[in-house]
C-alpha cells in the first residue's frame, strides 16, 4: 500500500490531529475548560490555514488519486476554516450553555475536516465519505444541546432525512459507476464515451439526478429543504451559525468540481434544471420568510433563499458562473456568521433572542448590537457597500453574460422581497420600543471580536473585493483551465 | 476633463461622508456642537459647488472636473464622477438645499436622537451627491440605492405617525422600481463587451453603442420604471402623499426638492441617450402619463385639507409636467425640463419651509383650523405669498421662466399637451392661491397665545430662497447659458 503523500493532507492532518488532542485534554480534565478547549482547537484552525497556504501545490494527488491538493482545494480550505475559525470563537462563549462544551469543538472540527475533504476530493468515494463525516458531525452538533427537546428533535429529523440523502447520493454514485466503470471524476466522461445527451445513457442520467438529489438536500435546493427550517431553529444559535454557511459551502464547492469535471457535456442540460430549481428555490425561501416571527427561522429560511442565488451561479457554469459562486459563499459566511453572532450575543443569559419582539428597541438597550445587526440584514438584502451586494452583483452578471439573463430578473426581484423581511427586523430595532423590564446587555469579548470582524470585512468587501476576485481567478484555474 | 487637476468632486461627496462619521466624534448632549456641525459641512459643501459654477467652462464640450480611477476592473467597473451643464446646477441646488434643511431642522428636531439624526442626514447627502455625479452605470446605481437608507431611517425615527408604514413603502417601492435596472445595467456592460471585448459602465462609452431595437426596449423599460418610480410619474407615484406627508419636513422638503430630480436627471442622462430609439419611441406615452400626472396632482391637492398633503400633491403635478417636457425631446422643452427642475427645488423648498413654520405654531396642518394669519404675521404671510406666486408660474419668478421654455417646446411637438399641461398650471394657480386665501386671508381664529412671527432663524431659511427665485426669474440666462448648450450636446444624436 502507498503511504500517503502528507503534504497533500496536510491541512486535514493538523485537524485530525487538533481533534484528537482536544478531545484527549477534554477527557482528561475534570474542570470544563471552555478557555483552554477552544484556544486548542482555534490554533489548530490557524496552523490549518498556515498549511493551506504553505503547501499550495498545483495538483498533486493523493490515496491512489483520491484527492488532490490544488488552488481550488486550497481555497475551499481556506473558507471552510474561515467558517469554522468563527465559530469556535463564538463558541468561546457560546459553548458555555452546552451540557458538554468540549465535544462541539471537536465536533466542529470533524465537521471542518469533512468539508476540506470534500472540497479536495476528486472520487466519488472520497466525496461521498467526506459528505459522510461532515454530516454525521452536523447531526450531532444539531443535537447537542441535550437538555432542549427541540434540538434533540432536530437532530433527529436532519439524521434520519440526512440519511435518506445519503442513500440517494450512495446509488447515484454506484450508477454512475455502472453507467461508467470508474468513480473517479476525471474519468467518467471520457469512459461514457461523451455522448451528446445525457438521456442516450439513462443509467449515466439516473446517476447524476440520484447524486443532484443527494446535494440539493445538503445546500437545500427545493424540493428538498423541508428540513432545513426545523433543522436551523432547533439547532443551537452556535451550530446554525455553523451550519448553515459551512455545509453550504461544502456542498457547492464539491458541486462545482463534480459537475464542471465529470459532466462537462451535458452544461445545458443540468444548467436549465439548476436554474428552475434556483428559481423554485428562491422564491419559495422568500415568500416563506416574509411570515416568519422568529428571526432565527427566518434566517433559515433565508438562507434557503442564498442558496437559489447560488445555484444561478451553478446553472451558468462557466468560470464567471463559478467564481461568483466562491465570492457569494465567502461573503455570505461573513453576513450569515454577523447576524448570528448577534444573536448569539443577545442571549447570553438565556435570555430570549430568537423571536421578532426580542429585538424592540434595541437601538436604545446596546446602539452598537443594532447598527451591526443592521449592516449585517443590509447586506443580506443586497444594499450597495456591502460585501452582499457585490456577491450579487457578480452572480447576475455572470447570468446576463451566461445568456440567463431572465434569471437575473428572478433574482433581482427575489432580492427585493427579500428586503422587507430583512428591513422588519431593522425596523424593530430602530423604531420600536424596548420593554420596560429589559435587561442591559453585555457583549463578551469573542463574540464582540467576531461582530467586528465580520461587520468590518462585509463593507471592505463590499468596497474592495479585488484581492479576493484575483485569488478566486487563480482558484478556478484546475476546474475551468486559464 | 477635469480643468481643477484637484479631485473637486470627489471631495464634495467625500466631505458629506467624511462629516457624517466624524458627528461621532461629539458628545451627544452637545446640542449645539451638533447643529453646528451640520451646518458647517452643509455650508461647506455648498460653497464647494459653487466653485463648480465659478470655474465651468460653458463652452467647452463634454464631461468636466472628471475624476476618474478603476475601482474593481473585474467586473469592469470605474469610478468616474463628472458634471456638465445639465448636472452643475442640481449638484448645487443639492447642496443649497440641503443646507436649507439643516437650517430647517436646526429646532425641530428632538434633542435626543439629533447626532444621530445628523449623522444620517450628511450620509444622505453623499448619497445624493454621488447620484448627479456618477458617470459609471453600477456607481450610479450605488449610489442611487445607498441613499435610501439613511432616508429610510431619517423618515422612521422623526417622521410622523404612521411613518413606520410610510418609509418602509418608501424603500421597498423605490428598490423594487430599480431593481430590474440592475439587470438592464449589466446587460449594457455585456453589451459593451461582446462589442469592444471589455466590460465597461461608462456613460460617455455605452452612449456610443448603437443596440438593436429589440433590446433597448427592454432596457429602456428597466431604466424607465426605476425613474418613473423616483420622479414619480403616475401611476408609480402611490407612495408619495404618504411618505411626503409622514416624513419630518426638513426631509420633505428634500425629497421634493432633490429626491424627485433624480427621476428627472436619470430620464435626461441615462434612460433617452443611450435607447434613442426606444426613447422616442415611448416618449408620447410616458408624455400622456406625465399629462396625467399633472391634472391628477393638481385636482387632488384641491381637495386636501392638510396643508401638507396638499403641497405634496402640487409637487406630483409639477413633476409630472418636468417630464412632459423631457420626453418631447428637444432643446427648448429639455433645457425648461432642467430649469424647472432647479427652480422647482427653489420654491417647493421654501414653500416646506414655509409649511413646517406654519405647523409649528398652530399645531395642526388642518387647513379648517387655519384663517386670517395675515393680520397676525404679516412677514411670514408675504413669504407665503412669494413662494406661492412662484409655484403658481407668476412672470418675473422663477417658475414662469422654466415653465414657459418648457411648453414652448412641448408644443412644438404635441400641441394637445402642451395645452392640457397649461391647464394644469391654472389649476395650480386655483388651489395655491384658495390655500393662501384659507390660511391668511378671512376671520382670524382664536389663539391661545398670539402667533409669533417669523423667526430670525426662518427668516434666513426661506428668504434666501425667495430671493433665488425672483433672480432666477427675471435672470433666468445665468443658468439657460450653461444648461441650453448642454442639452444641445446631448440632442445632436437625435438629428
Amino acid at each position: 500500500m502507498q503511504i500517503p503523500n502528507l503534504r497533500v493532507l496536510a491541512p486535514e492532518a493538523i485537524i485530525l490531529a487538533f481533534v484528537l488532542l482536544v478531545l484527549f485534554v477534554d477527557a482528561l480534565s475534570r474542570k470544563k475548560r471552555v478557555g483552554l478547549l477552544g484556544g486548542l482547537s482555534l490554533l489548530g484552525v490557524i496552523l490549518a490555514v498556515a498549511a493551506s497556504v504553505y503547501y499550495w501545490q498545483d495538483g498533486a494527488a493523493t490515496f491512489q488519486g483520491m484527492v488532490v491538493a490544488d488552488p481550488y482545494g486550497m481555497f475551499a480550505n481556506l473558507l471552510f476554516l474561515l467558517a469554522a475559525g468563527l465559530a469556535i470563537l463564538m463558541g468561546l462563549e457560546a459553548v458555555r450553555r452546552f451540557v458538554l462544551p468540549g465535544e462541539v469543538f471537536v465536533l466542529i472540527l470533524i465537521a471542518c475536516l469533512g468539508m476540506m475533504l470534500l472540497g479536495s476530493s476528486v472520487n466519488l468515494v472520497s466525496v461521498f465519505l467526506a459528505l459522510e463525516i461532515l454530516s454525521i458531525s452536523l447531526y450531532v452538533l444539531t443535537a447537542s444541546a441535550r437538555d432542549e427537546w427541540r434540538s434533540v428533535e432536530a437532530g433527529m429529523k436532519y439524521f434520519i432525512l440526512g440519511g435518506f440523502a445519503s442513500a440517494f447520493l450512495l446509488f447515484g454514485i454506484a450508477m454512475i459507476y455502472g453507467a461508467s466503470g470508474t468513480l473517479s471524476l476525471a474519468e467518467i466522461s471520457p469512459q461514457v464515451g461523451a455522448p451528446a445527451s445525457l438521456l442516450d445513457n439513462p443509467l449515466l442520467a439516473a446517476g447524476f439526478i440520484f447524486l443532484l438529489v443527494g446535494f440539493a438536500f445538503k445546500v437545500a435546493l427545493v424540493p428538498f429543504q423541508m428540513w432545513t427550517p426545523d433543522v436551523y431553529e432547533g439547532a443551537p444559535s452556535l451550530v446554525t451559525a455553523f451550519m448553515s454557511v459551512g455545509a453550504k459551502a461544502a456542498g457547492f464547492v464539491a458541486l462545482i468540481r463534480i459537475l464542471e469535471t465529470a459532466f462537462p457535456y451535458w452544461k445545458a442540460a443540468w444548467g436549465l434544471l439548476l436554474a428552475i430549481l434556483a428559481v423554485l428555490t428562491m422564491f419559495w425561501g422568500n415568500m416563506a420568510a416574509l411570515s416568519q416571527k422568529s428571526v432565527k427561522r427566518m434566517l433559515a429560511y433565508s438562507s434557503i433563499a442564498h442558496a437559489g442565488y447560488i445555484a444561478i451561479g451553478l446553472a451558468v457554469a462557466g468560470r464567471a458562473g463559478y467564481a461568483s459562486i466562491l465570492f457569494y459563499l465567502l461573503c455570505y459566511t461573513l453576513m450569515n456568521v454577523g447576524a448570528f453572532a448577534v444573536i448569539l450575543a443577545l442571549g447570553r443569559k438565556g435570555e430570549p433572542n430568537e423571536m421578532m419582539e426580542d429585538y424592540d428597541g434595541l437601538i436604545h438597550r446596546k446602539p452598537i448590537l443594532a447598527v451591526v445587526m443592521a449592516l449585517f440584514m443590509l447586506a443580506l438584502a443586497g444594499i450597495p457597500l456591502t460585501a452582499g451586494f457585490l456577491g450579487k452583483l457578480y452572480i447576475f452578471s455572470a447570468a446576463v453574460s451566461g445568456g440567463y439573463i431572465w434569471l437575473a430578473a428572478v433574482g433581482v426581484i427575489n432580492a427585493v422581497i427579500s428586503a422587507y423581511y430583512y428591513l422588519r427586523v431593522a425596523a424593530r430595532m430602530f423604531f420600536g420600543e424596548a420593554p420596560a423590564d429589559a435587561k442591559p446587555i453585555s457583549v463578551p469579548w469573542p463574540l464582540a471580536l467576531t461582530l467586528i470582524l465580520t461587520a468590518l470585512a462585509v463593507i471592505f468587501f463590499g468596497v474592495y473585493p479585488t484581492p479576493i476576485l484575483d485569488f478566486i481567478q487563480l482558484a478556478l484555474r484546475p476546474i475551468v483551465g486559464f | 476633463m477635469n480643468q481643477l487637476g484637484f479631485p473637486l468632486l470627489t471631495l464634495i461627496v467625500g466631505l458629506p461622508l467624511a462629516g457624517a462619521i466624524l458627528t461621532y466624534a461629539f458628545r451627544k448632549e452637545h446640542l449645539t456642537t451638533i447643529r453646528t456641525w451640520a451646518l458647517v459641512i452643509t455650508g461647506a459643501t455648498f460653497v464647494l459647488t459653487v466653485l463648480l459654477w465659478v470655474f465651468y467652462r460653458p463652452g467647452e464640450v463634454g464631461y468636466q472636473f472628471l475624476d476618474s480611477a478603476p475601482w474593481i476592473p473585474q467586473f469592469g467597473l470605474q469610478y468616474i464622477l463628472g458634471v456638465d451643464g445639465i448636472s452643475l446646477f442640481l449638484v448645487i441646488l443639492t447642496a443649497l438645499l440641503f443646507v436649507v434643511a439643516a437650517l430647517a431642522s436646526w429646532r425641530r428636531i428632538p434633542a435626543e436622537g439629533l447626532r444621530s439624526y445628523v449623522a444620517l442626514f450628511l450620509f444622505m447627502e453623499a448619497g445624493v451627491l454621488g447620484v448627479f455625479m456618477a458617470l459609471d452605470l453600477i456607481l450610479f446605481y450605488v449610489f442611487w440605492e445607498v441613499m435610501l437608507v439613511p432616508a429610510y431611517f431619517l423618515i422612521g425615527k422623526w417622521g410622523g405617525d404612521k411613518r413606520v408604514k410610510a418609509t418602509t413603502k418608501f424603500f421597498l417601492y423605490t428598490m423594487a422600481g430599480s431593481a430590474l435596472m440592475l439587470v438592464a445595467i449589466l446587460a449594457l456592460g455585456y453589451a459593451a463587451y461582446t462589442a469592444t471585448g471589455t466590460w465597461t459602465f461608462d456613460v460617455q462609452v455605452l452612449g456610443g453603442m448603437n443596440l438593436p431595437w429589440n433590446i433597448q426596449l427592454w432596457l429602456f423599460a428597466a431604466f424607465a420604471l426605476a425613474f418613473a418610480v423616483k420622479a414619480p410619474l403616475v401611476p408609480f407615484h402611490t407612495w408619495l402623499p404618504d411618505t411626503y406627508v409622514e416624513a419630518p419636513t426638513p426631509v420633505t422638503l428634500l425629497l421634493a426638492g432633490i429626491l424627485s430630480k433624480m427621476g428627472v436627471y436619470g430620464f435626461i442622462r441615462f434612460a433617452i441617450p443611450l435607447f434613442r430609439d426606444a426613447a422616442l419611441f415611448f416618449g408620447p406615452s410616458i408624455q400622456i402619463l406625465a399629462v396625467i400626472g399633472v391634472l391628477y396632482g393638481s385636482l387632488i391637492a384641491l381637495v386636501q385639507k392638510d396643508i401638507k398633503r396638499l403641497v405634496a400633491y402640487s409637487s406630483l403635478a409639477h413633476i409630472s409636467l418636468i417630464v412632459l417636457g423631457v420626453f418631447a425631446v428637444n432643446t427648448q422643452s429639455v433645457s425648461g425640463a432642467v430649469f424647472q427642475s432647479v427652480s422647482h427645488g427653489i420654491y417647493i423648498a421654501a414653500l416646506f419651509v414655509l409649511v413646517g413654520a406654519l405647523e409649528w405654531r398652530k399645531g395642526t396642518r388642518d387647513i379648517a383650523a387655519y384663517g386670517g394669519l395675515w393680520k397676525a404675521v404679516p412677514v411670514l404671510g408675504f413669504c407665503l405669498l412669494i413662494a406661492i406666486l412662484a409655484s403658481v408660474g407668476l412672470p418675473g419668478l422663477n417658475a414662469f421662466a422654466g415653465e414657459f421654455v418648457l411648453l414652448l417646446g412641448v408644443f412644438k411637438a404635441q400641441k394637445v399637451l402642451a395645452a392640457l399641461g397649461a391647464l394644469g398650471m391654472i389649476l395650480g394657480a386655483w388651489y395655491m392661491l384658495t390655500l393662501f386665501q384659507k390660511v391668511m386671508q378671512g376671520a382670524g381664529k382664536a389663539e391661545a397665545h398670539p402667533l409669533p412671527e417669523l423667526t430670525r432663524l426662518e427668516g434666513v431659511t426661506v428668504v434666501p430662497l425667495l430671493l433665488l427665485a425672483l433672480v432666477f426669474g427675471v435672470q433666468p440666462n445665468l443658468l439657460y447659458g450653461i444648461i441650453t448648450p448642454a442639452v444641445d450636446r446631448i440632442l445632436t444624436l437625435f438629428r
